[in-house]
């Protein structure tokens, strides 16, 4: 009995502890991502892996914030973006602005892998192109924020990601070598066919972007050179040739003094060419040369909330400022309208209930006024039907300026109670368009007048907008002409990121970075200006782990 | 009398005649008394009485209803039919006595007053060959207990089975002692069987301790094991056993965030303090099974037996690579053979806050924003006559004073519980079921939490040498949102001047006099009212299985197997909503509509299997106790996840993903994939672990104590070639109260001195798949309106990384004091963590996450201390007062390539403490324009009343160069005390937790006026002012928060508060029924009581006036919860 028993039990005990002895168990494949080991295959992965280098394509909706950075606008808060401290002239290297190497990193380990992967070698030449495409921009955006940038080409492991910065002119000519030799590869546009879908890296994007490249590097003549092969790419600006419903139930008549229904015509419809062409309806059209492509509800961008005021569901997050209202030139003329005095202002909306004074600075402006600010009695039935703007002072998500953004919110959008998924320009026609005015102009000796081709160009973009042409006779020479082209380049481009650059290589900074009111002349935000904002500061979190960054940049 | 010899070399075990067992144990009793009073003797009391052939006993009697006398005597000794006569006039005992004992071997003796005793008279001595078992009072065999002759020298010690045999001459006593048993002296009276029951000496150090896989003695520990008595956990209102182990030991320490009704992440505990530079709890053990966090959470406090502690090394090692921050190990109830039992216990509660957010109403809100608009310079927003209108509450359609949280919160929701527990069982079967039901409400109005339990636990003896087992729960847990969720950020941003619900029953949409779409839109009463549904069910199966094979005397084998299955479900349904009125126009206010209703629903199963096994062998040779384990044990942990979502329903009644529409899937975000990913998708996660392990326990005469463990484990976590790690433990201990220099000192019951060392491993930190290179994929852009998935690298892998290290040694004292009145145990360790996973340090050009590596080090050194002391006032009140504290000092040894690491407010730096907070100095606030001059350079924004920091380096300049460390968020000092007393059916217990030296950092909502549009509390009111420049105000000058950066972005002390607080809680009062009254209803027991959770708190800052210590940001979510209940205790 007592055999049987020690026999049982110890069978027993063994098979208790038997399944422990097989370490098999432990391995399972792995189910929650891609092992890189089985990845790059075939042309579909190095696809796969090319679209995840678009997922950083720079800039899209937060150009608004480039705006807040400058005098076209007040990003109010400062949890938001950098923006606020930034325009007030607080900026330290405990900031950091957008110190960032992931996307040159998806870029250069798609170039690192995608060598192997056997594919069509055209395809893979074209895939390569888009994505030193993608990084050169990305040095093209680092390089105006932070001068000197390491040019990182190869992917960094744990022994080598220190590296020194490298000097602007080397990061510069890596991108204008970078952008040349893509543009040879890259097809002026896609049929939309698998791996040729609207909205990839064009030739045109290329160009253009190499003709920003040398306008802010003061480069004109190959800055002209290259808008003037956009130019001659198929490229044009968006016109719409009727009006909506609700468009057309807007009253502008109390704003403008129309002389006839041409004129009413030529102004209604040059406010909404202009409006519409940032519209999702109109997404891939005619002018976009480079955007950030938005997808209705899965990948929607949040202009609509950031731009409206709390009366339409928004947060004012970024407002115009007086200074940009100013610069809106005539309708009547096409020429600059004198700013009101402060003061006058503030004492006709005291009293706008009595004197409507007040309201004759926004009458016969350019249609793009009424197209991209909410003022005072603003109509917008599009958006609401008999809407008009007013604004709270001290309300909650309400402007600190007085105004509020208009342009890219799309009304579409807002009334189905979505977010807005209109594709965000990057480099649009217009923009080339101007490049080309300014570098050639640039070009030109003060006193001379420059070529026809330049007041055609800029007259290009005034007869879209419904404004007059260019008085060449007036501005008949370099020197005179400038200013214009200036003014019409904040305008047609405000809210889209140029204004940053613009006011620092024209080194006009000084001078527009002061602190800004509001139309009650009230303080809206105290600004300063000191020459360290000509570059941003290296973040300190990144200096302090690698020293070979430094020196900083001046001042910081 | 017979008198029987055992033969010298007969069997070791041979088999006796038990007639005499019973009679002769009820015999040793009294002889052993008759031991004690031996020296009393004497009487003078005469007797006078005349029969004739009387029955032995019935003359016995006879006598005692004469005199004042009582006899015992053992039947054995006189035969029953024994027939005396006696004549006798005022005769003395002594005569009455010698003549009815004459023709007899008997003597008597009077051992009391009152107590006379026959026994046999101690003549002829002679060696007898004693055996016998020793047991403890509820039957258990006690082994190694010293069995000595009295008066010599030898001696011998009970085997595992508690049994022992001896010779000794037959008139001889026998002294049975044992640890923490009162010890017995037994005459043999030439016995040669003597069964001895010891009775507990003082409690505690026989308890039967749970260790991992065995039980233990206490009084045998050589490692740091805290036992939790069932007591002072249940008929606690909580929904939660963690919540109420919170200060009971020191050394555990239980965080519990507030969190709403069955939320699951917001209960941290830390066994001996964080070593690691993140946090992760102990592990958490049920009948040998290892759980969740959650559903530990779930586990009924009543279902309940034991519960210890696994403190140290040596105590855990035996769990290896998951045992860093200690073990707890729970025991539920089994049956006990005999009479079924029930236990009835019911309470209900009310909730509240324990602290309420507190916002200012709308006038002092309103004054405040003007005051804080002014003082940046700019235009105050409403005019005298708007503040007029708040402050006499005239147009409350227009200037209302809304309290927001006072509307959305329940004032008393409750918590009801009931529990029934049914236990009992053969000889060869028992059982214990358990059943329960918790039904929580929500402070949030429109949610419940209901949850189902089912235990049961049985176990038969199907074979003399098997004895088979299961355990089998079942959990039900049921959440339920009547109507939308309530979004806290949103009730934070309410302003008080922002209008309900108006004057005519719409929703409110007027703030300060003019419609605000974005707060009527936000609402929370609108959105908890209209806004959807929702609701989730979890459900948690386990069966177990155990074997117990008992095939040898000393020789025990262990197998288990259980599977477990954690099913979660939830389901949300978001509404479509029309636009709200604006109540002054009576327009519609197009943007607070909602356009398209949307439907989510998630499903997940985790499953548990495990299969362990372990055989014991105990011996005891001599002196020599030997006790060795061997087991291996398998774990597999399989998690798949599933979600569905579609938008655009018909309308808002539909509940399933057919009704949507078949295109528009929502995205959300997700902490593992990132932004915008596709809520439709499933993944699956897996581990497994594989494990050797053994243990040799080993003492002599109970006195000197030694353990060894080892552990070998295998993960799945790690590469394939560093999967192994090794996990040794040793301790020992010595009782020094055995040894002969202490034996007469009476004062002391037990005082043993600890030591053990130890390596444990942390698995936790290494997050799955870590080791492999792997791209994420999922949806990266669109191009033209088509999604478009992509691949990526997102973070750096290092295929090396391994287990985390702690390496223990501890230094411990147990101690009892005055017959077990005062009890001390205290523990002095040094716990190294070495291995510590740290992120290399790498700069944004590396551009991948940084892959992490075993470089880190830290040391904790701490003090544990813990007291009682129990006593008796009189005959019916007794007391205990116990107090515990634990101090915790920590050092960060090492940060692998880098000597600090800083991350947002934290820093880690080699020499500093892991909490540490890292910034600037404030030291007060500016007083006026020429101090803000006169110190160093701060924003171009600083003005009087803001901020001054300190510079630190001199330059002038305030910058990043002058952070300093500036405090710490762990509370390294915790306390505890408790103290419970009786006074006839009055109970009573208090128990109180406290910590001190700990800061917390409040930002945002916490601490800042008008945060993001928010609102302002108390504490802004005692701000710097024009009027009165404290430079030591409670807050400085009021700033819309766009305008006060300058204050709030540097992390800086000013936002430091002293996170100290103490807390009683938990408070119980119960009054239990006479006897007498409850046995009319057959009733066991019966026991009212009132009792309260986290009642009372006292903050050490009094600037924290709406904060609950424990909540995490003090941004507002759902607050501390206290909780006073009745309840009704009945046993049957």
């Amino acid at each position: 009995m007592k055999k049987q028993l020690l026999i049982i039990s110890s069978l027993l005990g063994v098979a208790l502890t038997q399944p422990a002895c097989n370490k098999d168990f432990l391995d399972r494949p792995y189910q929650r991502e891609i092992e890189d080991k089985t990845f790059w295959t075939n042309a579909n992965d190095a696809n796969l892996a090319l679209n995840a280098c678009y997922q950083q394509i720079d800039y899209g909706e937060w150009s608004i914030y480039d705006d807040g950075k400058t005098d076209n606008a007040h990003a109010q808060y400062p949890w938001e973006s950098a923006a606020t401290v930034i325009s007030a002239g607080d900026v330290t290297s405990a900031n950091n602005v957008d110190w960032s190497f992931e996307s040159i990193r998806r870029v250069n380990n798609f170039l690192d892998k995608v060598q192997d992967v056997p594919m069509d070698a055209d395809l893979k030449a074209r895939f390569e192109a888009e994505a030193r495409f993608l990084r050169a921009f990305r040095y093209a955006n680092m390089m105006n924020q932070f001068g000197d940038v390491p040019i990182m080409t190869f992917l960094p492991d744990l022994t080598n990601w220190n590296v020194p910065r490298d000097k602007r002119a080397d990061v510069l000519k890596f991108i204008i070598d970078e952008l040349k030799a893509v543009a040879a590869v890259l097809p002026s546009s896609y049929g939309g066919s698998q791996y040729n879908e609207v909205g990839r890296i064009t030739k045109g994007a290329a160009v253009a972007l190499l003709a920003r490249v040398y306008l802010y590097e003061g480069m004109w003549t190959e800055a002209a050179e290259a808008a003037q092969q956009v130019m001659g790419m198929n490229y044009d600006l968006f016109k719409v040739s009727e009006e909506s419903a609700s468009d057309a139930a807007d009253d502008y008549s109390q704003w403008v003094d129309f002389a006839n229904a041409d004129e009413e015509k030529r102004f209604r419809l040059g406010l909404r060419s202009y409006e519409q062409q940032f519209w999702a309806k109109n997404n891939n059209n005619v002018e976009v040369i480079l955007d950030r492509q938005y997808l209705e509800q899965k990948d929607p961008k949040y202009v609509n909330t950031y731009l409206l005021s709390d009366d339409l569901g928004g947060w004012s997050s970024v407002t115009p400022t007086q200074a940009l209202v100013n610069d809106y030139m005539s309708f009547k003329t096409g020429k600059p309208v004198a700013a009101l005095d402060p003061a006058v202002r503030a004492q006709r909306y005291e009293n706008r209930e009595s004197d409507p004074t007040f309201y004759d600075e926004y009458k016969n402006r350019d249609p793009r006024f009424y197209a991209s600010i909410l003022f005072e009695h603003a109509p917008w039935n599009t958006i609401t039907q008999g809407y008009e703007f007013t604004w709270i002072p001290g309300g909650n998500n309400c402007s600190r300026t007085g105004y509020n953004f208009r342009k890219f919110v799309d009304p579409a959008a807002w009334q189905a109670g979505l977010d807005n998924y209109a594709n965000h320009p990057i480099i649009r026609f217009a923009e080339v368009l101007l490049t080309y005015a300014e570098a050639k102009t640039a070009a030109t000796a003060a006193g001379t007048q420059p070529e026809a081709s330049v007041y055609d160009a800029l007259d290009r973009i005034r007869v879209r907008a419904g404004m007059p042409v260019i008085d060449r006779a007036e501005y008949n020479t370099a020197a005179k002409l400038m200013p214009v082209i200036r003014q019409e380049r904040r305008i047609e481009l405000a809210l889209e990121g140029q204004r940053y650059m613009d006011i620092r290589r024209w080194e006009t900074a000084p001078n527009v970075m002061t602190t800004i009111y509001n139309i009650s002349n009230g303080l809206a935000q105290t600004r300063a200006w000191s020459d360290k904002l000509y570059l941003m500061p290296i973040p300190l979190s990144e200096t302090d782990k690698n020293p070979n960054l430094l020196p900083n940049n001046p001042d910081y | 009398m017979k008198k029987i010899r055992l033969g010298g070399d007969s069997l070791p075990y041979p088999i006796l005649k038990v007639f005499l067992v019973m009679k002769l144990a009820f015999l040793v009793v009294l002889v052993s008394c008759m031991q004690v009073s031996a020296g009393v003797f004497g009487q003078n009391t005469h007797l006078s009485l005349k029969a004739e052939d009387m029955k032995f006993s019935k003359m016995l009697k006879l006598i005692e209803r004469k005199l004042p006398y009582r006899f015992v005597y053992s039947t054995d000794l006189v035969p029953s039919d024994k027939k005396v006569s006696l004549d006798v006039t005022d005769a003395s005992l002594d005569e009455v006595m010698a003549k009815i004992l004459a023709d007899t071997d008997l003597e008597f003796k009077l051992i009391s007053k009152k107590l006379i005793v026959i026994a046999p008279k101690a003549s002829d001595i002679q060696e007898v060959r004693v055996k016998g078992k020793v047991t403890d009072s509820s039957g258990m065999a006690l082994p190694g207990v010293s069995v000595r002759v009295v008066g010599t020298n030898t001696g011998t010690i009970t085997n595992g089975s508690g049994e022992y045999e001896l010779s000794a001459p037959g008139n001889a006593s026998l002294e049975f002692s044992y640890i923490g048993y009162l010890s017995q002296t037994v005459a043999i009276n030439n016995r040669t069987e003597i069964n001895i029951k010891l009775a507990d000496n003082s409690k505690g150090l026989n308890e039967v301790v749970v260790v991992g896989f065995g039980t233990q003695r206490k009084a045998n520990l050589s490692g740091a094991v805290a036992t939790i008595s069932t007591k002072s956990i249940s008929n606690r209102p909580v929904a939660s056993v963690q919540e109420s182990l919170q200060g009971v030991s020191p050394g555990l320490t239980i965080l519990n965030r507030p969190g709403d009704v069955g939320s699951e992440s917001n209960i941290t505990m830390t066994v001996r303090g964080r070593t690691n530079l993140g946090s992760p709890g102990p592990l958490i053990i049920i009948d040998g099974i290892p759980v969740s966090n959650r559903e530990f959470q779930s586990l009924k406090p009543s279902d309940i037996e034991s519960m210890s502690v696994l403190k140290d090394a040596a105590s855990s090692a035996i769990y290896g690579s998951r045992a860093a921050n200690g073990v707890i190990l729970v025991t539920t109830k089994k049956g006990e053979e005999g009479r079924t039992s029930i236990d009835l216990n019911a309470s209900y509660g009310w909730q509240s806050p324990t602290r309420h957010f507190e916002y200012l109403g709308s006038y002092d809100y309103a004054t405040l924003y003007n005051e804080a608009l002014s003082n940046a310079g700019k235009d105050p927003k409403f005019t005298a006559e708007q503040l007029q209108y708040f402050k006499d509450g005239s147009r409350p359609d227009e200037y209302p004073n809304t309290d927001w949280y006072k509307e959305a919160l329940v004032k008393n929701p409750a918590l009801k519980d009931v529990n029934l527990g049914v236990s009992g069982g053969s000889k060869k079967s028992q059982y214990y079921l358990g059943l329960g039901y918790l039904g929580q409400e929500s402070l949030v109005q429109n949610k419940d939490l209901n949850r189902y339990n089912l235990r049961l636990n049985a176990s038969s003896q199907v074979l003399p040498i098997l004895n088979i087992g299961t355990n089998i729960s079942f959990i039900k847990q049921d959440r339920d949102t009547k109507g939308g969720e309530l979004n806290w950020v949103a009730l934070n941003r309410l302003v008080p001047s922002m209008v309900a619900v108006h004057s005519d029953g719409t929703w409110g949409t007027i703030n300060g006099g003019s419609a605000d779409a974005t707060l009527a839109k936000d609402n929370v009463l609108r959105n908890m009212a209209e806004g959807g549904r929702g609701y989730s069910r979890d459900n948690i199966t386990q069966a177990g299985l155990t074997a117990k094979l008992t095939p040898l005397p000393g020789l025990m084998i262990y197998g288990q197997g259980s599977l477990k299955y954690n099913n979660n479900m939830s389901f949300a349904f978001t509404n479509t909503l029309p636009p709200l009125i604006n109540f002054l126009t009576k327009e519609e206010m197009t943007s607070t509509r909602v356009t398209q209703n949307q439907m989510v629903e998630r499903w997940s199963r985790r499953q548990e299997t495990l299969i362990q096994g372990y055989a014991e062998y105990e011996k005891q040779i001599k002196a020599h106790h030997f006790k060795l384990m061997v087991g291996a044990s398998q774990e597999r942990n399989l998690y798949r996840y599933i979600a569905g979502g579609r938008l655009n329903f018909p309308n808002n009644q539909a509940g399933i993903l057919d009704l949507g529409s078949s295109v528009d899937l929502p995205t959300e975000n997700d902490s593992y994939y990132g932004t915008n990913v596709p809520l439709n998708r499933s993944y699956e996660e897996f581990w497994g672990i594989l494990s050797y392990f053994g243990r040799i326990n080993y003492d002599y005469k109970g006195k000197y104590i030694f353990e060894a463990n080892f552990r070998q484990d295998y993960s799945s976590r790690f590469h394939p070639d560093y999967r192994q790690a090794n996990f040794p433990s040793l301790s020992a201990a010595w009782r020094m109260s055995e040894e002969p220099f202490l034996r007469n000192a009476t004062f002391l019951d037990n005082l043993k001195l600890r030591a053990s060392w130890g390596i444990l491993g942390n698995e936790s930190s290494t997050p799955l798949g870590n080791y492999l290179d792997l791209l994420k994929y999922g949806a990266v852009y669109s191009f033209n309106g088509t999604q478009v998935n992509g691949a990526y690298q997102d973070r750096g892998v290092n295929i090396e990384a391994s287990w985390e290290n702690v390496y223990m040694t501890d230094f411990g004292v147990d101690a009892t004091f005055l017959k077990g009145k005062i009890d001390v145990v205290a523990d002095y360790y040094i716990k190294t963590t070495k291995d510590i996973l740290v992120p290399i340090t790498v700069g944004n050009t590396y551009a991948l996450k940084a892959p992490t590596v075993n470089q880190g080090s830290t040391r904790n050194k701490g003090i544990e201390l813990a007291v009682t002391y129990n006593d008796r006032i009189g005959k019916d009140f007794t007391f205990s007062i116990s107090g515990n504290i634990s101090k915790i000092n920590n050092e960060i040894l090492n940060l692998g390539e880098v000597n600090e690491r800083i991350s947002d407010k934290w820093i880690e730096r080699v020499g500093g403490s892991v909490g540490d907070f890292y910034g600037l100095q404030a030291i007060g606030l500016f007083v006026d324009d020429a101090d803000v001059a006169n110190s160093p350079k701060q924003a171009s924004a600083t003005k009087p009343g803001d901020i001054k920091y300190k510079d630190q380096n001199g330059d002038k300049i305030i910058d990043a160069n002058d952070r300093v460390v500036i405090g710490n968020d762990v509370p390294w000092f915790n306390y505890g005390f408790s103290i419970t007393a009786n006074y006839k059916g009055i109970d009573f217990s208090i128990l109180g937790y406290g910590v001190t030296n700990v800061e917390t950092y409040l930002d945002n909502e916490a601490s800042y006026a008008f945060f993001n549009g928010a609102g302002v509390k108390p504490l802004h009111k005692n701000r710097w002012t024009k009027e009165n420049p404290d430079p030591n105000a409670d807050y400085p000058r009021l700033l819309l928060s766009s305008d006060g950066q300058h204050n709030y972005n540097n992390n800086n002390s000013f936002w430091l508060f002293d996170a100290s607080y103490f807390r009683i809680r938990a408070l119980t009062l119960g009054y239990t029924l006479p006897e007498k009254l409850t046995r009319k209803a057959s009733i066991k027991n019966a026991r009212l009581y009132v009792a309260a959770n986290n009642p009372f708190t006292i903050m050490f800052d009094d600037r924290l006036t709406d904060y609950d210590p424990e909540i995490a940001s003090g941004r507002g979510g759902y607050p501390g919860i206290k909780t006073w209940s009745v309840g009704i205790n009945v046993k049957f």
